[in-house]
């Protein structure tokens, strides 16, 4: 049974690919996308061989889900007509650049109830399913600190407008290994401390910190720590888009998990370029089957706005500290 | 730690190792008959019977105020181990007995003698990674055992801060300047047996972060590594890739595969020739005070659960 779909904007770096998944999936009847910016959503309606549609009042009237990808701070605009409308969600995360736009989300989706999810795809990727089971069998001893990283190249356009989303690398990607934190090690986030700064040569944004987050509750970790690295400190030359670490300390093992480990490595002896290439699942896909699958079944599995505003607000606690240098208690709106 | 320098004496032709004192008698015959030397049951007596220029101490940190401060009185040259001390008035007091003139202190930050490091300090200097961005370090070591268990006790070790990571405290003060503020988090508190783990951000005052990892207690074999991002360049080492060699075999026991002089040998050897010449060590006594400084305010910050302001050298 497949379920029809549609992509809201390709503003965001992750629409075509999300794209080109739609269009071979079981799970999926991938009918068209609209995009504000017209042109480019014809373009991608041509590249992908679906239909356009002029607004988004017309897609939500012809699909059951959609896939939103526009700037952070259009998520509000985007989502909550189609939620009202009877269309299920999945959102390119962060879910929104502010508190009161994920609050108004989440609203929209239960008074409506219309599934809303975030896309965190790295829950999919097997090392990172396999490292949740091997806590959750204790192999670790006493779980003392994690030790984590996403690291990427400076990204353009509007990535780079702090307006549209909401902050720089700290924004960009923290959200992904805080839910990783919230997710494999069922604990929430007491406090953030951040050093942020700007050195790899972008203008307007941050595009480097080291955040210290305190971890509270759950049977694994509560009371102890986590680092994490959202810095965008590889170059446009680096030969891959960055990586996805954490490592575990616990008092009996240490788990290193490097889901985009053992690249095929290829150097390119015209452009004298190295470049690394991934091989392994493909974690959209994974996301994607599971997000369709939960509409097909009403039963939604997957990061809810719930856990894409616990993000948000671990990355607003990491601005705040990073003004004045304090550590800075992560405030969990109900 | 004693093994290691008596191994690299033996390499050090301009060194004569005259006698080898410790309170443990079978340690005093063991490392005297490495060096060919003399055993000796405490300090006073060695220095008693023989002629002694240099005593190198490699006693557990929080004794190592009495010894330099008695060597020193006795107007002979401390090679120290590092860290220079367990608190910052020992190391004060140890700088203050130094700073005369005549007997000169060198401390043991080796680290600053690992050919991969100073590759990477030349290639920052040079300005080959432009503008130093974020620097990541994790130094990592199974828990180690001496005399009386000294390391696992932390009024005379001071844990993975003060014992281990001090290496990479020191070699990124030396490579990029003075530290501005520290925070920190670790296990210190705790109640683990012979175990410790941290997890430190420096803010330098030239503006870089550093993010360093320490695990006392690993369960694996020691490794340490170094990313260091710039505007320009990326450049990272690992002591856990492949060396110049590996040796698998079921007929032969692996040999020594460090190729060259080990870091210790050239340590030492500089610092003799340090004394012989007269010649500015690579580590100052200052820098040994500087680094303690970095660890102990990185374990304020543990205690206090803030941030520590360190506002450039003392």
């Amino acid at each position: 049974m497949s379920v029809r779909v549609g992509m809201a904007s390709f503003a965001h770096v992750h629409a075509p690919a999300y794209a080109a998944v739609l269009g071979n999936l079981d799970e999926a009847d991938f009918v068209g996308l609209t995009d504000a910016d017209a042109n480019r959503g014809r373009e991608e309606a041509e590249r992908f061989g679906v239909r356009c549609f002029e607004d988004a009042d017309s897609l939500y009237g012809t699909v059951e889900a959609v896939v939103v990808c526009s700037e952070n701070k259009n998520h509000a605009r985007d989502v909550i007509p189609a939620l009202h409308g009877g269309v299920h969600v999945l959102c390119e995360k962060p879910i929104s650049t502010t508190v009161d736009d994920a609050r108004a989300i989440i609203d929209a989706s239960e008074a409506s109830g219309s599934q809303f999810r975030v896309a965190f795809p790295l829950r999919y990727l097997p090392s990172i399913v396999r490292a949740k089971e091997i806590l959750r069998e204790r192999s670790l001893g006493r779980i003392l600190a994690v030790n984590g990283t996403n690291h990427g190249q400076i990204p353009g356009g509007w990535f780079l407008d702090p307006e549209l989303a909401g902050g720089g690398a700290v924004m960009d990607h923290t959200v992904h290994l805080a839910d990783l934190l919230r997710w494999m090690l069922d604990v929430e986030i007491r406090s953030v401390y951040a050093e942020i700064d700007s050195f790899f040569g972008t203008a307007d944004t941050e595009d480097a910190a080291i955040l210290t987050l305190e971890l509270e509750g759950g049977p694994f970790a509560d009371g102890t720590f986590a680092s994490i690295d959202p810095s965008w400190s590889r170059g446009e030359g680096y030969p891959t888009w960055g990586d996805v670490t954490l490592r575990i300390s616990g008092t009996t093992g240490v788990l290193d998990v490097d889901p985009f480990a053992r690249p095929l490595r290829t150097f390119d002896h015209e452009t004298r370029a190295p470049s690394w290439s991934y091989t392994g699942e493909d974690m959209n896909e994974l996301m994607l089957a599971d997000f369709l699958r939960g509409v097909a079944e009403d039963d939604p599995t997957g990061a809810s706005g719930l856990d894409g505003l616990r993000a948000l607000e671990i990355v607003l606690a990491a601005y705040a500290s990073g003004e004045d240098h304090e550590p800075k208690k992560v405030k969990r709106t109900v | 730690m004693g093994g290691v320098h008596l191994n690299a004496y033996a390499n050090i032709p301009e060194v004569e190792v005259v006698g080898v004192a410790d309170a443990n008698w079978e340690s005093a015959v063991a490392g005297a008959g490495m060096a060919g030397a003399r055993p000796y049951a405490s300090y006073d007596e060695l220095v008693a019977a023989e002629e002694v220029e240099v005593v190198d101490v490699c006693l557990p940190t929080a004794l190592h105020k009495d010894l330099a401060l008695k060597a020193a009185g006795e107007g002979r040259h401390v090679i120290l181990e590092k860290p220079i001390a367990r608190t910052i008035d020992d190391a004060r007091e140890i700088l203050d007995a130094f700073s005369g003139g005549g007997p000169r202190l060198f401390v043991g930050h080796v680290v600053r003698f690992f050919p991969e490091y100073v590759g990477i300090k030349d290639k920052i200097e040079a300005g080959e990674l432009g503008t130093i961005g974020v620097v990541r370090t994790s130094r990592r070591s199974p828990f180690l055992t001496g005399w009386n268990d000294w390391y696992a006790d932390w009024r005379v070790s001071g844990g993975v801060l003060v014992d281990l990571l001090i290496h990479d405290f020191d070699f990124l003060r030396w490579t990029l300047g003075n530290i501005e503020r520290v925070y920190a988090r670790g296990v210190q508190g705790h109640e683990y047996n012979r175990l410790d783990y941290a997890l430190v951000t420096l803010r330098f005052e030239g503006g870089a972060i550093a993010h360093v990892e320490g695990h006392w207690g690993y369960p694996g074999p020691f490794n340490y590594s170094i990313e260091v991002a710039g505007s320009r360049a990326i450049l990272s080492a690992d002591s856990t890739e492949p060396a110049t060699m590996n040796l698998i075999s079921s007929r032969a026991e692996a040999p020594d595969l460090v190729s060259g002089k080990s870091p210790y040998e050239r340590e030492l050897a500089h610092f003799v020739r340090c004394i012989a010449t007269e010649e500015e060590p690579v580590v100052k006594p200052d820098d040994a005070y500087e680094a303690l400084r970095i660890s102990l305010a990185a374990t304020e910050s543990i205690v206090k659960g803030e941030p520590v302001t360190l506002g450039g050298q003392r």
